[in-house]
């Protein structure tokens, strides 16, 4: 369908309205063109074919009626001056020759002669009866125009007037004759007129003559002729210049050729007219001839392209089917267009279709391998991860394990400890026993036998009691000691929050590792205050002390017999507390200071260290203690660890 | 100015018409009046005068922009012809029409325009069957009455006149009867007598020296004269002739330069009615006078005055949007303004207007005052 919003509404075309777009506007440019040629290249050619015809016609007839008018001169001139030669003649003699006058200008109505007063002397009239001839003698014309025309020596034609003579429009041709006064003649236009009708009948134009005035003083239409026509200024003023204009005149359009009818002044114009709708009329019938065929060859287009366009876009669907089947069947039927192109895009679309499924091929097998490769890949990884899965599990179990052994390591030697530390008290106690057994044995006999003096008694009894204050004190001693261990122990095994003394748990852990200290030949001195009353975790902290103590020992002091570990603490604030520990070792390098947290980090593997003893007190500070561990250490200069941390730390949930 | 066809004006004159059709089609106003045969001078006066009138107003650009085109239709002094005319005009679609110039033509047409609502505006008819009608004729002059009217007691009161000899023309009787009769009973109010009446008719080759005889046979001592300019000239030359010394005067359709120029000599001492003051040295007159010789080459006379006061009259009604139908109401009741002096159009379309009186002195008329 074809509908105008089909052919401009859409974006993409459809070919019918592609081809129809493309021939309408070659249609209507066509018709542009054709008009546009009509107007610059007939319509100038077929006006200045009218216009010269109009102008020569013109010419011709003002050519004649110049000639006509300027013999009447001419005659009047002639008879004028023959009349000069005459001496003042008898009217008859003067009537003559004004009858010779008349007789060789036809035109002529009236001949007068008008004495010096300006009186009519003698007249011969073509009109006029006798009796009106005998009326008008001796007529005053000395007002009138033609009067004025005796000054000139030479006469000539005066502007037409309207004649009381003839009553109607006439000129007078003038001629001074001497003593017979003025020689007047009185032309009328009937004549012109008549010629004019001659002339345009035979032309097929219309003819006037115009005065100076644009007075219409000879018309080709006898009627017309009669009248006093008028030109208006506005029509003087088209007529103005040489050629030909465009005139309007009783309501039409026409092509005026102004000529000059100028004899001696007159100042008459001929004008020569050709109606414009002659000119135009054929240009018009081209204008809508070329209309027609245009609008005929816009029709032609529409239904050309409504044909070549159907046939074209069935052809083309027909295509667009096959590239559809050739989507689904390598190799379906197909019947040649019979059109070049599309013939070459079907052999196109099937050396399209044989690639895709060429390369439709190769992409399967690319995507098989891949899916295997893949496959594989994945069957490692997890096997991978599968094994990374297990080691981490084994990671953890040791780091467990480590910790356990650590702990229990701790423990045993904190048991040990902790027997070592009762041997001393419990033997004395012991031995005191001993001694007092001895010497309750020795009073027993001293009273069997009766020699129980009063001093023996006393000496015993200061020694028994000395052995009972032994016994007691270190008994108390062993006691105390438990508890102490005691308290350690539980310290150490669990991770109980609780309000402690700094002081109080750092002489703990002395307590515990006074043997390890003795047989390394080193003195721990406690220096920091009672009294730095603490909420936490103290196990926690014993065993980083600890730690610290046993790596003192092990590396910083190892060979050393007199080596101090000093222990000191201090408030920072209200809320910090710093713990120093430092001893006059043989301190470390840089490189070693540096990876003394690192884990398995050890300077000494083979004599059995672990390498955790100081991960595990830098987790436990800045871990459960809330806190943080710097070390101080140069060559030579010894060891210095500072822990700084909380006084109070979160109570646990 | 050279003006060529121009390529649009052939290619699209069709179009060109078109535009022309909507909204600047001319304002067409009519005339008509005796532009051929023996009245021929004073119709052609007033067309001329209503034709300059026009293409001043279209130099001035236009009514409202509408250039104005002038129609004219000839009478020659001939009813029918004026009534044909008349169709014409009213065919043409003229807004209204400037004319006609004599009385015997107006009687014709009147009837004829009131039928077809055609205003008709004449500059010169003072036939007084036409006055205190409720008709299509307006007027910008007085009627006979009041110009005869006035001459008569003028005459008799200025020259002492007081027994006057008429005669009258029959080829525009309703004009010159009127003007005789209203003379007539004028002069006898005064106290004089008519002590003859003579008719004639310049159609039928009248023998002026006859009816100078007739005239002067009834011992008058004055003659009055209501003829036209030809036969008036020829009269006056004619009476001088027979008597030099009896008093003559002229009906205002005598008052042109075409007497002076015909009479000649015998022109001088002669009274003339007019209908204007010829020694009005106002600007808007003398320059009217000069513009209307400028172009046309000749003195516009009374009835170039006449017309170009009527056709200034339809030219001011059209500027203030009158059309044909109310064009007359628009007229009537009114006072205008004219070029000389304002007149006034009663409800009937008749004009009050002053006579003025002049005498001939050296082939010039000049006012004489009364």
């Amino acid at each position: 369908m074809i509908t105008l919003r089909s052919l401009f509404g859409r974006k993409t075309a459809t070919l019918q309205s592609l081809l129809a777009r493309r021939l309408v506007l070659a249609a209507l440019l066509q018709a542009v063109l054709g008009m546009l040629l009509i107007a610059t290249l007939l319509a100038p050619a077929l006006e200045r074919q009218a216009s010269a015809a109009t102008l020569a016609v013109g010419n011709a007839i003002s050519r004649q009626l110049t000639d006509r008018v300027g013999q009447a001169y001419l005659v009047t001139q002639s008879i004028g001056r023959q009349l000069r030669e005459l001496p003042t003649a008898a009217p008859a003699m003067s009537g003559r020759f004004l009858a010779l006058m008349q007789a060789q200008v036809p035109a002529l109505v009236t001949a007068y002669l008008l004495d010096r007063d300006g009186r009519i002397a003698t007249m011969v009239s073509s009109e006029a009866s006798d009796a009106q001839v005998r009326q008008r003698l001796g007529l005053d014309l000395s007002r009138s125009p033609v009067f004025a025309l005796a000054g000139s020596s030479e006469g000539g034609f005066s502007e037409p007037f309207l004649s009381s003579m003839s009553e109607r429009l006439m000129v007078a041709v003038a001629y001074p004759a001497g003593a017979h006064g003025l020689l007047v003649g009185e032309i009328g236009f009937t004549a012109l007129s008549e010629e004019l009708g001659l002339a345009a009948a035979q032309s097929g134009m219309a003819a006037m003559i115009i005065d100076r005035n644009g007075r219409v003083i000879a018309h080709h239409d006898r009627n017309a002729a009669g009248r006093a026509g008028q030109l208006s200024r506005q029509q003087l003023a088209s007529l103005e210049g040489d050629g030909v204009h465009a005139f309007a005149l009783d309501e039409q359009e026409w092509l005026a050729a102004a000529t000059p009818l100028d004899s001696r002044g007159l100042g008459w114009r001929l004008l020569v007219l050709k109606p414009r709708e002659d000119v135009l009329r054929p240009v018009r019938m081209v204008i809508l001839g070329s209309a027609l065929a245009s609008l005929a060859l816009v029709g032609l287009a529409m239904l050309v392209s409504l044909g070549l366009g159907r046939t074209l876009s069935l052809r083309v669907a027909a295509i667009a089917r096959y590239a559809d089947a050739l989507a689904s069947d390598p190799a379906p039927a197909f019947e040649p267009a019979g059109v070049e192109e599309l013939d070459r895009v079907v052999t196109r679309l099937q050396e399209l279709s044989r690639a895709v499924r060429e390369r439709e091929h190769e992409l399967r097998e690319a995507n098989q391998e891949l899916e295997a490769k893949v496959a594989a890949r994945t069957a490692s990884l997890q096997q991978s991860n599968r094994e990374l899965g297990e080691a981490l599990e084994a990671v953890r179990r040791a780091q467990s394990d480590l910790v356990r052994t650590g702990k229990l390591a701790a423990l045993g030697s904190l048991v040990a400890g902790v027997a070592h530390e009762l041997n001393t008290p419990l033997g004395n106690a012991l031995m005191a026993a001993s001694t007092l057994q001895d010497e309750s044995q020795a009073f027993d006999l001293r009273v069997q036998s009766g020699q129980l003096t009063r001093s023996h008694a006393r000496e015993s009894l200061e020694r028994l009691r000395e052995g009972a204050d032994i016994i007691e004190r270190n008994l108390e001693r062993a006691g105390q000691l438990v508890s102490s261990f005691k308290q350690v122990a539980v310290d150490q095994t669990s991770e109980q929050y609780r309000a402690f003394d700094l002081r109080q748990v750092v002489d703990g852990i002395a307590l515990v590792l006074a043997p390890r200290l003795r047989k390394a030949g080193v003195r721990l001195e406690c220096q920091l205050p009672t009294g730095i009353e603490m909420r936490g975790y103290p196990g926690p902290l014993g065993q980083v002390l600890s730690n610290l103590i046993e790596n003192s020992i092990m590396h910083g002091l190892d060979g050393r017999s007199d080596g101090v570990i000093h222990v000191d603490a201090r408030l920072i604030g209200d809320t910090q507390v710093e713990l120093t520990l430092s001893d006059n070792g043989a301190g470390m390098s840089e490189a070693v200071r540096e990876r003394i947290f690192d884990p398995f980090f050890t300077t000494r593997r083979h004599s059995g260290g672990t390498g955790l003893g100081m991960t595990i007190v830098h987790n436990l500070v800045t871990g459960i203690l809330h806190g943080r561990i710097e070390v101080q250490s140069a060559p030579g200069d010894g060891t210095a660890f500072h822990i700084r941390m909380p006084r109070t730390l979160p109570t646990p949930p | 100015m050279q003006r060529r066809l121009s390529l649009q004006a052939v290619a699209l004159a069709p179009t060109g018409l078109l535009a022309a059709c909507q909204g600047r089609t001319p304002l067409a106003i009519g005339f008509l009046g005796g532009l051929s045969g023996k009245f021929a001078d004073l119709g052609t006066a007033e067309r001329n005068a209503a034709l300059l009138m026009i293409e001043e107003a279209n130099a001035a650009g236009g009514v409202n922009g509408r250039p104005v085109q002038l129609i004219e239709r000839d009478d020659g002094q001939n009813a029918q012809q004026g009534q044909q005319g008349l169709r014409e005009l009213a065919a043409a679609g003229v807004i209204a029409v400037i004319g006609p110039a004599t009385s015997s033509v107006a009687t014709a047409v009147v009837p004829l325009a009131t039928e077809l609502g055609l205003t008709l505006i004449s500059p010169t008819v003072t036939t007084t069957q036409l006055s205190g009608k409720d008709d299509a004729m307006l007027r910008v002059c007085a009627d006979a009455e009041v110009y005869g009217g006035s001459a008569a007691r003028l005459h008799a009161k200025q020259l002492g006149a007081r027994r006057v000899a008429t005669l009258t023309d029959l080829a525009n009787a309703d004009y010159t009867r009127s003007w005789v009769g209203a003379y007539a009973k004028a002069f006898g109010a005064a106290g004089g007598a008519v002590a003859a009446s003579i008719e004639f008719s310049s159609t039928e080759t009248p023998d002026h020296e006859a009816l100078a005889r007739q005239l002067l046979q009834a011992r008058p001592d004055l003659v009055a004269l209501a003829c036209s300019s030809v036969d008036a000239a020829l009269m006056l030359q004619k009476l001088r002739g027979l008597n030099a010394k009896v008093l003559i005067a002229c009906s205002a359709w005598a008052a042109t330069e075409r007497t002076l120029e015909l009479a000649g000599r015998a022109a001088e001492g002669v009274y003339f009615e007019h209908f204007f003051d010829q020694q009005d040295r106002s600007p808007a007159f003398v320059g009217f006078v000069k513009r209307y010789r400028e172009r046309f080459d000749a003195a516009p006379g009374f009835g170039g005055l006449l017309s170009a006061d009527a056709t200034n009259l339809v030219l001011a009604a059209a500027r203030a949007g009158a059309t044909r139908d109310n064009l007359k109401r628009q007229l009537i009741g009114r006072r205008h303004p004219g070029i000389q002096d304002p007149l006034s159009i009663d409800a009937y379309g008749d004009a009050r207007r002053e006579a003025h009186f002049a005498v001939v002195r050296d082939g010039k008329y000049q006012a004489t005052g009364w």
